[in-house]
């Protein structure tokens, strides 16, 4: 019986991710996963979770969570702005400016979506904007 | 719409809580930890020391049995921890502690407790032999290099009154933007001036900075697991091999190599070895340092690292080798005598493939040089989820006790483990 009420459970949580996620199209959060696989999940891991001291998660995290424009300038910029005050986690983020205002984008509304439950969309236009403050 | 998506949220999140905090609740916990059972060979078995303790990097046993551990970060504003067996059935009843700073090194020699922080060195003058909050602070070394990647200083110390440190490059192969995809190499790598290998100091003079110091070897990406081999008076330590070579390099490296690539390297060091860091990395399958894709190699390509000193054995790529001892006791069978247990803290590089590590191996020597391959001698650490963050225990640090038992450590679950041998011998 208790198994059966778990079971439902999962799949009301399972149809509810789905639909929560109606606003974003499958090909973003697709695209933004594989930008994420190839790049990120290296240390931050497939689940998100990162490595205790070397690299942070992004579930719970202030800055997935937080202002998206923050996020995608930390993208940027990489984690040494942030300076050593920090000693939680040893390893510096390294700058992903490499990667196009399209993959970032993508990248930023796959994890906000995945990890922290922000339903909204970021734009690559959203990211030009904040790359061409950082000139 | 909205409003059935915010309902089955509300719902999801009450499930989730409540889940939550019956797992968390004291008792649980405790209940699941001590359940973690470890694996050992035959004739083997362990007792839970301590539990919960915090972060506990190395350890060291003392002469009476006594337990010191270093704690990574303060708990109860203490980073040194004193574990003390009054009853003698194995776990730890009396425990205190003293020292305000974080770190991972621990030793004992010749009446005094040494241990580290991530930046200086430090000794306890042993009375009563024992170190405690009473005992003086005494700096024996300060300021080394630490910029928070590699940054733990682990010590061991020799019969003539040095001690040597691990320096770790804050680094993973001194590109000229660390990590970042492409990024060359700098050639010659500045960050080997002040870190990338191991610095002596004596033991006796207080204060020293590096110009009292010597580097005693060099291109060493990070060490963690280091020890003086009494047996033959050398040092030995075990490599964090460098990460990454298909994220850096995807059109020289697949995804399957950089898992398996490079070894995880144990040296035999003497004054002024080189082992290569960061123009070389040892490959396991080829059987030989390699050219780093940021000074141009492939994989294949040799160049400058035909005079690099050679590992003396090469363990599984990223597994994190964070303990190294070797074992003089003669409580456990004579194969184990003066063969070297080491720590692997587990892997996190392997993503998305399956991690690996999270043991205890052993790996027997004859002459001060391995005689054979490894073999696991304490598994089970991680639980069911052998992921960095999902692993229940991480093994980081080894110790001999007075009796011939092998003490290890972790800084996940905070637990001492005491291994003794009842079997036949």
């Amino acid at each position: 019986m208790k198994k059966a009420g778990s079971t439902a459970v999962v799949i009301m949580l399972m149809l509810s991710i789905i639909r929560c996620k109606d606003s974003i199209s499958t090909a973003k959060m697709e695209a933004g996963k594989k930008v994420y696989d190839t790049n990120c999940m290296g240390c931050h891991m497939d689940n998100g979770m990162g490595v205790p001291r070397m690299n942070p998660p992004l579930v719970n995290s202030p800055y997935v969570m937080g202002n998206a424009n923050s996020l995608v300038e930390l993208v940027l910029k990489g984690s040494e702005f942030f300076g050593t005050a920090d000693r939680n986690y040893n390893n510096l983020m390294a700058s992903f400016s490499a990667l196009t205002d399209v993959q970032i984008a993508d990248l930023i509304t796959y994890i906000r979506n995945t990890y922290a439950n922000n339903s909204d969309e970021i734009s690559a236009d959203d990211v030009k904007k904040v790359r061409a403050k950082l000139k | 719409m909205k409003k059935l998506c915010l309902a089955l949220t509300s719902c999801l999140v009450i499930i989730i809580h409540s889940c939550k905090s019956k797992e968390t609740s004291k008792e649980q916990k405790d209940e699941v930890k001590t359940a973690t059972t470890i694996t050992l060979p035959s004739g083997f078995s362990a007792v839970v020391v301590a539990d919960s303790i915090g972060d506990a990097r190395h350890i060291v046993v003392n002469s009476n049995g006594d337990i010191y551990v270093k704690l990574e970060k303060l708990k109860g504003g203490r980073g040194i921890l004193r574990l003390r067996d009054t009853n003698n059935d194995g776990v730890a009843d009396d425990i205190s502690g003293f020292a305000n700073y974080g770190g991972t090194g621990i030793a004992i020699k010749n009446g005094y407790l040494f241990a580290s922080s991530d930046d200086n060195i430090y000794r306890y003058k042993m009375e009563n032999n024992e170190a405690s909050a009473n005992s003086a602070e005494e700096m024996i070394v300060e300021g080394l290099l630490n910029k928070r990647e590699h940054s733990s200083k682990s010590i061991t110390l020799d019969n003539n009154g040095f001690i040597y440190v691990n320096i770790g490059a804050p680094s993973n192969a001194c590109q000229e933007k660390n990590r970042e995809k492409g990024s060359r190499g700098m050639n010659p790598c500045p960050i080997l001036d002040s870190a990338g290998g191991i610095w002596q100091f004596r033991t006796d003079k207080l204060n020293q900075k590096y110009n009292d110091g010597l580097r005693y070897a060099t291109g060493i990406r990070n060490i963690v697991g280091l020890d003086w081999n009494t047996s033959v008076n050398d040092l030995y330590a075990v490599q964090h091999g460098r990460d990454d070579l298909d994220r850096m390099f995807p059109d020289l490296y697949t995804e399957e190599q950089r898992t398996e690539l490079p070894a995880e390297e144990m040296f035999r060091m003497t004054k002024g070895s080189d082992f290569g860091w960061p123009y070389c990395y040892y490959d396991p399958l080829q059987k030989k340092k390699v050219q780093g894709p940021e000074y141009g190699g492939d994989g294949k390509k040799t160049s400058g690292c035909e005079n690099k000193q050679q590992p003396i054995y090469a363990f599984p790529a990223h597994w994190g080798p964070n303990a190294l001892v070797f074992y003089t006791g003669t409580q456990f069978p004579e194969k184990y005598r003066n063969g070297a247990f080491i720590a692997f803290h587990g892997s996190w590089n392997r993503a998305p493939r399956p991690q690996a590590g999270y043991n205890v191996v052993f790996l027997p020597f004859k002459d001060g040089m391995p005689s054979g391959e490894y073999e696991v001698f304490a598994d089970g650490f991680a639980g069911e989820t052998k992921t960095p963050d999902g692993a229940a225990h991480r093994p980081c640090g080894l110790a001999q006790g007075p009796d011939g038992s092998l003490y290890i450590s972790d800084d996940r679950g905070g637990t001492i483990w005491k291994v003794t041998y009842n079997g036949n011998k």
